[in-house]
């Protein structure tokens, strides 16, 4: 399902998501940590990423709502990732979710540039939260390379991966 | 005399829109645009022999006494992005150190950003080094990918030693994968010579592997694949050829997909190279992947590729796996596959879901569709 970019289709919604999101960024980064353990989380179904078509320049870096508040100066572009589902197999609630887009230099790379990170919230013990979509500041990469969504979950012992889902084509990023 | 005014209100106004509006469509830079934001550099429009004359009569100092000189914060930082090529070239670090000791500013960060990317091309070591002491996270993590690999272009083998005389953390891994794939986009064995040189880099050896035979793909398809399928079996690492097979097919799959079934035994290398290719199908061209699995071996190796396959379709066409599965007869469906059918199926159209559920006879596929729903969660 490729979901329309938000900012051409509806303004005003864009930014009433985009007040939503800033606000779970503040109270659930700090507060929503699943304890010690870590929730065995998994992406579900299609990613999307859906760009706009222009970028413009932010001397302080574009805020961001996941992992990492600040990717550095730049050009950014309003941009959508989602999934159409993450779920939880634990027995307990996630801790706070961060959803990120990375420009992989291959198929199958395991590490590579962090261009976007949002706040995916947090996901219920056993249940799956559907059609996670989130939209952000995307920095230009300007090149070609390997799209990939990944989620980090927070828990007492910091940031740790969980799952990813790689894109089989690449494309200018 | 109100008309008047009306009318010049109203003019203003279309002025002040119409040049705003275009002020604004100038800040926004369209997509794949490379203009470079500040500064230029400028060895496009000079010879060498000008650019070092010019370099020699260049004095940092000078410039610093310059800018101290300045009282207007927005003026010191013109003075610095009008000299910033000159005096990156002649004192990276002292530049680099200057502008970090700056107060938070809109130029700051990009004068620094420009700055290490001009250092990074002639002194991939030092960049590297100011990075680790002044940047943190995830500007640590894309810069230290940057420098390493404009780093491996002019010289892979150091730049590789390098990196792996740090300690091991994220950022530095991900350089060092990153950089190895450039590297072996040039000199694919010296790369991967590297790699088998190195006893000490345990298990990170088989990601830098596969991150050289990815760079060989780019470059050489068919040298990759083979010379991936030799190392593959000397260290017992089949999803190694797999990776380096797919990345030859995310950019032609009709010719890898062929390869494979010609050159490669049956066994588990083919088996799971076939499942990898199998996922790219899904999401690239499904029918075709149909009859990619017509032309596997029937048994364990079309039942690996047709189970992945048809487990990524339901991604993208949640609807069209969902009917093959419950018709098709030539692969045994796993449950795992049955279960990822029917969840995305459920997840993207319950009604469809439902109806495609009730006209399934016993089996597998129908106990996995009974418990599609059971993890949706209630929001």
């Amino acid at each position: 399902m490729m979901n329309p970019p938000l900012w051409v289709t509806n303004k005003m919604k864009t930014v009433k998501v985009r007040f939503g999101i800033a606000l779970m960024a503040m109270v659930s980064t700090f507060a929503s940590t699943s304890g010690t353990k870590a929730a065995d989380l998994e992406l579900r179904g299609y990613a999307s990423v859906n760009e706009s078509r222009f970028e413009s320049y932010s001397g302080f870096g574009a805020v961001q709502n996941g992992r990492y508040s600040n990717l550095g100066a730049g050009y950014y572009r309003r941009t959508t990732v989602g999934v159409d589902g993450i779920r939880n197999y634990s027995s307990f609630n996630s801790g706070s979710i961060s959803m990120e887009l990375w420009a992989m230099p291959y198929y199958g790379a395991t590490s590579g540039t962090v261009l976007m990170t949002t706040n995916a919230g947090t996901v219920f013990r056993r249940s799956t939260k559907l059609n996670v979509y989130r939209t952000g500041n995307k920095m230009a990469y300007d090149g070609f390379a390997f799209p990939e969504v990944n989620i980090w979950e927070f828990t007492r012992s910091g940031w740790g991966f969980r799952d990813n889902i790689a894109f089989t084509r690449n494309r200018w990023m | 005399m109100k008309r008047t005014l009306y009318y010049q209100i109203g003019g203003a106004l279309i002025i002040g829109i119409a040049c705003g509006g275009g002020g604004y469509a100038l800040g926004l830079r369209k997509a794949n645009d490379n203009a470079a934001p500040l500064a230029r550099t400028d060895t496009a429009e000079h010879s060498k022999a000008s650019r070092e004359s010019r370099l020699k009569s260049f004095d940092p100092a000078t410039v610093k006494r310059e800018i101290d000189a300045e009282k207007s914060q927005l003026g010191r930082f013109r003075i610095a992005q009008e000299n910033l090529d000159k005096w990156v070239a002649k004192d990276p670090v002292g530049a680099l150190n200057w502008l970090a000791s700056q107060p938070a500013s809109y130029r700051k960060q990009e004068l620094i950003r420009l700055a290490l990317q001009q250092f990074a091309e002639t002194d991939g070591r030092g960049a590297a080094e100011w990075a680790l002491e002044n940047l943190e996270g995830a500007e640590l993590n894309n810069s230290l990918i940057a420098i390493a690999n404009e780093w491996a272009l002019q010289n892979g083998r150091e730049a590789a030693e390098w990196f792996l005389a740090l300690p091991g953390t994220r950022e530095r891994d991900a350089a060092v994968e990153n950089m190895m794939f450039v590297w072996a986009t040039n000199e694919p064995k010296a790369a991967l010579s590297f790699v088998d040189g190195r006893a000490d880099l345990a298990d990170f050896a088989s990601t830098l592997r596969r991150a050289s035979l990815a760079g060989w793909s780019k470059s050489d398809p068919e040298g990759a694949v083979a010379a991936s399928l030799d190392i593959s079996k000397k260290q017992n690492d089949p999803a190694q050829f797999a990776n380096t097979i797919a990345n030859w097919a995310t950019v032609d799959l009709a010719k890898s997909s062929e390869w494979l079934i010609r050159n490669v035994a049956a066994g588990t290398a083919r088996n799971v190279a076939a499942a990898e290719l199998g996922v790219i199908f899904a999401q690239q061209s499904p029918q075709e992947g149909l009859g990619f699995l017509d032309k596997l071996n029937a048994g364990e190796e079309r039942d690996a590729a047709g189970n992945v396959f048809a487990a990524e379709w339901s991604t993208v066409g949640a609807e069209d796996a969902a009917e093959w599965a419950a018709a098709q007869n030539t692969i045994k469906l796993s449950d795992e596959a049955a279960a990822e059918i029917s969840m995305n199926y459920f997840a993207k159209d319950p009604e469809g879901f439902a109806k495609w559920k009730a006209a399934l006879p016993a089996g597998n596929l129908k106990s996995a569709a009974d418990r599609a729903g059971e993890f949706a969660e209630k929001e």
